[in-house]
């Protein structure tokens, strides 16, 4: 629903309710129309229990799904418009990166061309090859009829244009982002963005902040020094299984920070662990230890281990719980998880919504604004997660967050927060 | 019978190891603390230094830092009065980091800036450890206390119960904004 500035209806909004309610009316008619119907014709079809059973069934389904169609358009026609993407700064891009995006385009140019080359045979090769199948079973015991052909044929023609795009589309994608993200995340200090290479997770799986996985895949990765420190971030998405079976345990971006001071041991925060993971470290000779968190919200949330119970309680500070947890209030932001490794802070934010720095289709122009203006916005999305990431560390430490490296301030003596 | 026999010896047996577990839990909050609170006193000669060479005319005040500092030293480790003048030091900190306050050249300068960073980890790790103590202390409470522990705290070696840390008066009194801001 759009509002006006005082809060009322607009006449637009007012409008469209009024024809989705209507819509909504007129769909649930049809639907009833549409059950009575199909009621009559099978009762009249087969006579008896049988029929009024199965017209009933059939009846429902039918109405239902002609209601159900016509519910959807009523929310479509509620719905409030999409946002128009503030594109102004994509507009400037489009001029700082001209150069750019003019080799990029022609390049673009070029592997539509062979795309569409490729598709010229490949996709009338697949589409043979579905009806030498068909021809093949019309031989069998069970041969297909002209649906199934269909069906075949439609399902070669897909395959055959996956054969002939995927390959130069990924080729595209990987083309923008290395050419076109460096230039972005230079923008925003000292950070340099390049392909990842896989991030070591053996310490984060054996503190049992991710569960075991069996693949782990990691495209974009920004590193360089920001406010001061260093930091390195990377997307990461972590799967279990294989075949059908496949789930993913964590999709989102790993965090790392090098603080400015020194923190003894290895402190995790985890959302839960089981009730004989404390046996099992024991039994394994792992030194960690459970460390009991003042806060009760906290501790009903996470589950915090540490090798050093001063350190961990150094670490978690009040003020520290406290942003940890509105991290986790972000739009896209699931619960975070921490790795706290001597000085390196490690955060593991799932995420929640679209991916981040996807570029505009091969088929699009490459000087697209949308496209820029979304791939800047998304590397603002992730420095603002990583002030909120060093504001964590200098909340711990007492010391006002403010955008300069180093804490000149002269504050009282004790944090008193911390007591 | 002798499975029911067996049984309430074996909880009272665990019972008691997890009382000696806490009580030695308590022990080494306390230790920790301790060494904490020594790590402050390495950083003060540092502070003070720093501080010296811009705040000449404070010379009653480090000397009074000083002289809380060699009274806390001389103090028993882990013993009320250690406490006590623990917190009569910190209160000492804080008043010459109130002062401190008014020479802008010293809140610039480079190991002012270093020890005054070495001074609030210390803080940290001494708040950081006062916390461990208390939830020590809260978890060997509820051993003792709680049935049948009251029974075993005096064989245990806690018949006494350890007291919890509290901030000093000065930290929780109010703050009287009227006074600050005339």
């Amino acid at each position: 629903m759009t509002d006006t500035p005082s809060g009322t209806p607009s006449g637009g909004a007012a409008d469209r309710r009024g024809l989705a309610r209507t819509v909504l009316l007129a769909a649930l008619g049809a639907g009833a129309l549409v059950f009575l119907m199909v009621l009559a014709a099978s009762v009249r079809q087969t006579p008896g229990v049988g029929g009024v059973l199965t017209g009933i069934v059939t009846g429902l389904f039918a109405g239902l799904l002609v209601a159900g169609a016509g519910a959807w358009g009523a929310m479509r026609l509620v719905a409030r418009p999409a946002a128009v993407p503030d594109t102004a700064i994509g507009g400037e891009l489009v001029q700082t990166l001209a150069q750019v995006l003019g080799e990029i385009e022609a390049m673009r140019i070029d592997m539509v061309r062979q795309a569409t080359a490729r598709a010229r045979w490949r996709i009338p090769l697949c589409v043979v090859g579905v009806l030498l199948l068909w021809l093949v079973g019309r031989l069998g015991d069970d041969p297909g009829d002209f649906v199934d052909l269909l069906q075949l044929l439609a399902f070669g023609a897909l395959v055959g244009w996956g054969w002939a795009e995927f390959a130069i589309r990924d080729q595209y994608r990987r083309l923008y982002r290395d050419r076109v993200l460096p230039l972005l995340a230079a923008r925003f200090g000292a950070i340099n963005y390049r392909q990842s290479t896989l991030p070591d997770l053996g310490k984060l799986t054996a503190e049992h902040v991710f569960g075991d996985c069996d693949s782990v895949v990691s495209e974009n990765e920004f590193v360089g020094t920001h406010r001061g420190l260093p930091i390195d971030i990377v997307d990461l998405t972590l799967t279990k299984g294989s075949g059908d079976d496949v789930r993913q345990i964590f999709t989102g971006l790993l965090v790392t920070v090098e603080l400015p001071r020194a923190l003894r041991g290895t402190t995790a925060v985890i959302a839960d662990g089981d009730m004989f993971s404390e046996a099992r470290d024991w039994m394994t000779g792992n030194s960690r230890a459970r460390v009991r968190i003042e806060d009760p919200e906290f501790e009903k949330a996470y589950q915090v281990y540490g090798t050093d119970q001063i350190a961990a309680r150094a670490l978690l500070t009040p003020a520290f719980i406290e942003r940890f947890r509105a991290l986790a209030a972000l739009s896209w932001a699931g619960q975070p998880l921490a790795l706290v490794a001597d000085n390196r802070l490690t955060l593991a934010i799932p995420r929640i919504g679209h991916s981040l720095f996807e570029p505009p289709s091969f088929r699009e122009p490459a000087a697209s604004r949308a496209a820029l203006a979304t791939l800047y916005n998304d590397i603002v999305e992730v420095f603002a997660t990583v002030d909120t990431v060093i504001d964590l560390d200098q909340a711990a430490r007492g010391v006002a967050a403010s955008h300069d490296a180093v804490p000149g301030a002269i504050a009282g003596s004790a944090p008193s927060s911390n007591r | 019978m002798w499975v029911l026999i067996a049984v309430a010896v074996a909880v009272l047996y665990f019972w008691y190891a997890a009382i000696v577990t806490r009580r030695n839990r308590v022990a080494e909050a306390l230790a920790g603390i301790g060494v904490q609170l020594n790590l402050r006193h390495d950083l003060i000669p540092n502070l003070l230094a720093a501080a010296r060479r811009f705040m000449e005319h404070e010379t009653m005040l480090f000397e009074s830092v000083t002289a809380l500092r060699t009274a806390a030293t001389n103090q028993p480790a882990g013993t009320a009065a250690r406490f006590a003048a623990e917190n009569e030091l910190e209160a000492g900190l804080g008043r010459l980091m109130a002062v401190a306050e008014n020479y802008p050249a010293l809140k610039s300068d480079g190991s002012m800036i270093e020890a005054q960073r070495g001074m609030v980890e210390a803080e940290t790790n001494i708040a950081a450890a006062r916390r461990f103590y208390n939830s020590a202390v809260g978890d060997l409470r509820n051993a003792t206390q709680i049935f049948p522990g009251s029974l075993l705290a005096g064989l245990a070696g806690a018949a006494t119960p350890s007291p919890f840390f509290e901030a000093p008066a000065e930290a929780v009194a109010p703050v009287d904004a009227a006074r600050l801001l005339r």
